[in-house]
């Protein structure tokens, strides 16, 4: 009866590697100092810092002396004060993408041809617009977006970009808006980047166009498509040549 | 001289035969079936938030973009959990007496975050990048599961080093053009029907049908279903690779997510 020993031996056996293989893989799974480190993670919990957060604002007062935010033109969007009998009577607000958006390096690979950068800055704002700005303003900035729909309105309405006095507004005028609210509308500096701001900014004046062209604005063959869904980028592309003269 | 064995430990001989078969065989089974069991995946749960924050609401009733709330997914490796303030955009004007925004009402006025309960987590020696990810293409519903639908967000995926490697293995099965990743979800919200046999059609016909229709494709994904590509888009996803310079050969290097 030789096989019955074996068949226990070999049962025996298998028992403990199970056994081991078991304790070795719990050991195992009680060792998280790798899984979980010691160090601050973003919005993680911190037990360090009095407020609880690994997130750090930054320490009041504190000037940054790299990267001094000394023109107005690119950070307020003003140029200027308004002088009327020897006062201060308001800010000149700038009117055109300052040059520093242009040298961005998302837009510095085109060939440098001021239309396709132009072409190229446009599209991120119609992107961004309809990213961040839409869902208040809708997608033809006419202030009936589905935020706007959804009861927005009933307080304060967004405003609507294609009335005279928005048409005649400088873009800084825009840009400031964004950067730090108006009205019922929150600063937004937080949520949307500088140049993106910016790109923003150009695109609703694309937008007051859109909502303004004539049939003399069109092209023949630009008038035989309007009945078609129009390729969005390439209407950008021809309001901002136009906003470029 | 007696008998050292019982005749009855014949069945026993018999049933430990058996059982160094089946007991290991069970126990793997067994083991492998709880481990990718909800109970340790979490895939499907979801857990109690300080607010009921409703994807579902948000992302297709109101249609507002991802990138709204998650600004940081394109350019970050941290896809950031929006603060209240986001909220407060809308949530200053709307709902304002909504009893299940006091603690988002309480953190704007105090300045404290609210805790939300994590549901996706990776282990601290994992760098997972999301920016990288976005930006070759993959849309959020690959890791995150139908989130567009979710009222209450629960994960999607059971997160996985295998499932990493699936993909990191054969990208071209997964990578997609940059500018689908969130135009998906304005698509999946018309609700148009799926275009099947799109190699029948004629160019222009596609072009139509492209910024309004979802692939079968994506319609799979936004359903969470799997999906296998053709040879066809195969060959475009190797495409994709070549334009984004992903080198394949090193994509499954152990230094690519663990450094």
């Amino acid at each position: 009866m030789n096989y019955k020993h074996t068949s226990i031996a070999a049962h025996r056996t298998s028992l403990g590697l199970a056994a081991v293989t078991l304790t070795m893989l719990g050991a195992a799974g009680c060792h998280t100092d790798m899984w979980v480190q010691p160090k601050p993670k973003p919005q993680a919990e911190s037990d360090f810092f009095v407020d609880g957060q690994s997130n750090r604002p930054p320490i009041p007062h504190v000037v940054d002396r790299a990267h001094l935010r000394t023109d107005d033109a690119y950070w307020k969007g003003i140029r200027g004060v308004n002088v009327v009998d020897g006062k201060p009577a308001g800010a000149v607000l700038v009117d055109e993408i300052p040059s520093q958006v242009y040298d961005a390096p998302e837009y510095k690979s085109a060939a440098g041809d001021k239309k396709e950068l132009l072409a190229k800055v446009l599209d991120r704002g119609h992107e961004r617009f309809n990213i961040f700005c839409s869902p208040c303003h809708g997608e033809l900035g006419d202030g009936n977006g589905m935020i706007a729909k959804r009861g927005f309105s009933v307080k304060v309405p967004p405003r609507n970009y294609n009335t005279e006095r928005l048409r005649a507004m400088p873009i800084g005028h825009f840009f400031d808006v964004i950067t730090n609210g108006y009205g019922a509308m929150t600063p937004r500096a937080f949520q949307v980047d500088q140049n993106d701001r910016w790109a923003i900014a150009a695109y609703i004046r694309v937008l007051q166009y859109s909502q303004h062209a004539e049939e003399s604005d069109l092209k023949s063959d630009e008038i035989s498509k309007i009945d078609q869904p129009a390729a969005p980028a390439e209407s950008s592309k021809k309001t901002g040549e136009g906003e470029r003269k | 001289m007696a008998q050292i064995f019982h005749p009855s430990t014949n069945v026993l001989a018999n049933v430990s035969l058996v059982a160094v078969v089946v007991l290991p065989l069970g126990l793997l089974v067994g083991g492998s079936a709880i481990s990718r069991s909800p109970w340790n995946t979490h895939v499907g749960l979801a857990k109690d938030q300080p607010a009921p924050f409703s994807h579902q609401h948000h992302a297709v009733e109101l249609g507002i973009d991802c990138r709204y709330c998650h600004n940081s997914v394109e350019k970050s490796p941290y896809s950031n959990v929006p603060s209240t303030a986001t909220c407060y955009t809308c949530h200053s004007q709307i709902w304002t007496n909504s009893p299940l925004l006091e603690p988002v009402r309480n953190s704007v006025a105090t300045g404290q975050p609210l805790r939300w309960n994590q549901l996706h987590t990776v282990p601290d020696f994992v760098y997972f990048n999301h920016a990288v990810h976005v930006n070759r293409g993959l849309n959020c519903n690959v890791c995150h599961g139908p989130i567009q639908k979710e009222m209450m967000t629960y994960k999607g995926k059971p997160f996985f080093m295998a499932w990493c490697l699936n993909c990191h293995r054969n990208p071209e099965e997964y990578v997609g053009k940059r500018e689908d990743v969130f135009s998906v979800y304005k698509k999946y919200q018309m609700d148009q029907p799926v275009v099947e046999d799109e190699a029948k059609l004629s160019d222009e016909e596609k072009k139509k049908l492209a910024d309004t229709h979802l692939t079968p494709e994506q319609a799979a994904l936004m359903d969470s279903g799997d999906y296998k590509r053709s040879n066809d888009e195969v060959e475009k996803g190797k495409e994709l690779l070549s334009k984004y310079k992903v080198k394949k050969q090193q994509l499954s290097d152990c230094s690519v997510c663990h450094r």
